[in-house]
């Protein structure tokens, strides 16, 4: 009937949808190492409308035909929302003292080219769910569970370098840049080593999947690679840090009121295409 | 649109719940012994939704397919912080000040009956301690300290408490007359200083004292008062009494103030609430939306 009341509708459900990325972006705004989601529209593919029984001959073949169709122009029938991107730049760090706290820096990793594009790499932790899948996590807010391994806050036991879950029995344990964990001994100038955090990093992050709980799902091709291993890998891990969550409070917000006025203008326009329809009843009724 | 609703909602919730420690930590400002609980935030499962029905016409495409929409935000845990409190000095020869990764012991009588004489052992790090009518050393809820064989310590009438440490990481008592320093008796025992080797499993259970979970005593923690089953309990656990390579000292007239820094709990509490506003704001704006799509119809 009217192409433009669906366009208008979709333009609607793009924008809901989009709201829905940013309440969750900003109900994440304290959570350690959350990166925000972008959503990213895109118009529906375009659709080619003809003119049927057209009054003007067209020539095939030499003859004349009239009354076929004749190609007027593209046309969009909307939009939707494609993807949301998660955006893995740096979150701020902030001190908490607290041991069990381990803040990943990699804002100063280069760009390399992943699929054509120059994408920065990241780096991530790597955790067992209690399931025993293996998954990522930039969340480094950490606590002993009951046999005094080392787990995240929903329960996920952090790797060493082996793919073991970390034992540690003594609250005084450092975190160096490295990724070693020590912990005191008698001599007070000697520290045992206990285990080496495994810190993975991708080239291209976007491949990362979420799955909640703050962890990741590795969906790339190649194998992601040991960060302390690789050559010119700049980055820290400082102990006693929390990295916290990159969602700006005021771009969200004015994002939010965005998505509001574009809400209402769709609705606008579907409006105006009901009272068009509404005319046409009026012409219609004896 | 349901969706941003219970986002926002979930997301409000834990900060109210943030909010919720945050006033408990300031409450306890002034509460001897007292650890300060820290919230930290989890981010709540993710739905994927596969919205493209072909790839092909999926060009520019960063991410794998489909949407990952999150559903907001949740209270990951309430990290206990065993960091030092403030020295108080008080001169009271009843008033000890633990040093180190340690806690006292008392006894808790689980009921006021005194035929029902169960009881459960509890640790906490208040040393505000008095003795009772009999001269037993009590806690300020009149429950029992414990020496290192989970036995109440009796004072003697006109004698004075004194906790000593001989240089062997064990706090001895002994009982001296005020009157005349070399009256001293000697019983030759320790107080029970207990070291937790991970004390984020301890339960809050009010009047800052910590129980062991259940699942690290036998009959739910309640335990026999003829029995000698508490060293089962406790080691078999993971509180067990002080040990090699644990730093720890003990002070006497002296207590050991809160943890809580009130200028760091007040701004994570305006950090807080401003956030808890930000996300009614959302509400606010959701709600218009929801609006909007009522008023379709004109």
């Amino acid at each position: 009937m009217l192409r433009g009341a669906y366009s208008a509708i979709s333009g609607m459900i793009a924008q809901d949808r989009r709201q829905e990325a940013l309440t969750n972006n900003l109900s994440n705004i304290h959570t350690p190492g959350y990166k925000r989601d972008d959503a990213v529209m895109r118009s529906f593919p375009e659709y080619l409308l003809q003119r049927i029984r057209d009054q003007e001959q067209i020539t095939v073949n030499g003859k004349t035909m009239p009354g076929q169709p004749v190609k007027i122009g593209a046309l969009s029938h909307g939009v939707y929302t494609q993807e949301l991107i998660p955006y893995f730049s740096q979150g701020d760090l902030v001190e908490t003292g607290n041991p069990f706290d381990v803040a990943i820096y990699d804002a100063e990793l280069l760009p390399q080219e992943a699929d054509g594009r120059l994408v920065k790499p990241s780096l991530f932790f790597t955790v067992q769910t209690r399931d025993g899948d293996v998954r990522y996590t930039r969340n480094g807010n950490w606590t002993l569970d009951n046999e005094n391994k080392l787990v995240t806050a929903e329960g996920h036991l952090v790797l060493n370098e082996n793919g073991e879950p970390i034992q540690i029995e003594n609250q005084n344990f450092t975190v160096d840049a490295d990724g070693v964990i020590r912990v005191p001994t008698d001599d007070p100038n000697v520290q045992e080593e206990v285990a080496r955090l495994a810190l993975i990093g991708v080239n291209n992050p976007l491949l990362m999947v979420k799955e909640g709980n703050n962890v990741y799902r590795w969906e790339g091709a190649e194998e992601p690679f040991n960060a302390f291993i690789a050559q010119d890998a700049k980055f820290e891990l400082r102990q006693g840090y929390q990295e916290r969550s990159n969602v700006d409070p005021t771009q969200t917000i004015a994002d939010m009121m965005q998505v509001l006025r574009l809400y209402e203008a769709n609705q606008k326009t579907f409006q105006a295409y009901d009272r068009t329809l509404q005319n046409l009843n009026e012409i219609g009724r004896l | 649109m349901n969706t941003s609703y219970l986002n926002t909602l979930a997301g409000m919730h834990a900060f109210q719940h943030k909010m919720d420690v945050i006033s408990h930590n300031v409450a306890n400002l002034n509460t001897d012994g007292y650890k300060r609980r820290e919230a930290t935030f989890s981010a709540l499962f993710t739905r994927e939704l596969q919205n493209q029905s072909d790839a092909n016409r999926e060009e520019g495409r960063v991410t794998p397919f489909g949407i990952r929409a999150g559903s907001g935000a949740r209270l990951g845990m309430t990290r206990l912080d065993l960091t030092p409190g403030v020295v108080r000095d008080t001169g009271i020869s009843t008033h000890l000040l633990l040093e180190g990764p340690v806690f006292f012991m008392t006894r808790h009588n689980l009921s006021d009956d005194p035929a029902n004489r169960e009881y459960e052992f509890r640790l906490t790090r208040n040393g505000a301690f008095k003795l009772d009518a009999y001269g037993y050393l009590v806690d300020d809820q009149g429950d029992y300290v414990l020496d290192a064989q989970q036995d109440p310590v009796q004072v003697p009438a006109g004698y004075e408490l004194h906790v000593m440490n001989r240089g062997d990481g064990q706090a001895y008592i002994q009982f001296v007359n005020p009157k005349d320093p070399l009256d001293v008796i000697d019983p030759n025992v320790q107080l029970g200083i207990y070291y937790v080797q991970n004390p984020q499993i301890l339960k809050s259970v009010g009047n800052h004292q910590f129980t062991l979970p259940d699942e690290f005593l036998d009959e739910a923690g309640q335990v026999d008062p003829a029995g000698n089953e508490y060293i089962d309990i406790l080691t078999g656990g993971n509180a067990v009494v002080a040990v090699e390579g644990v730093e720890w000292g003990i002070h006497q007239g002296k207590l050991e103030g809160s943890n809580v820094d009130l200028t760091k709990e007040m701004t994570d509490l305006l950090e807080t609430q401003r956030t808890f506003q930000m996300s009614s704001r959302a509400l606010y704006i959701t709600d218009q939306m929801i609006g909007i799509a009522n008023n379709l119809r004109g």
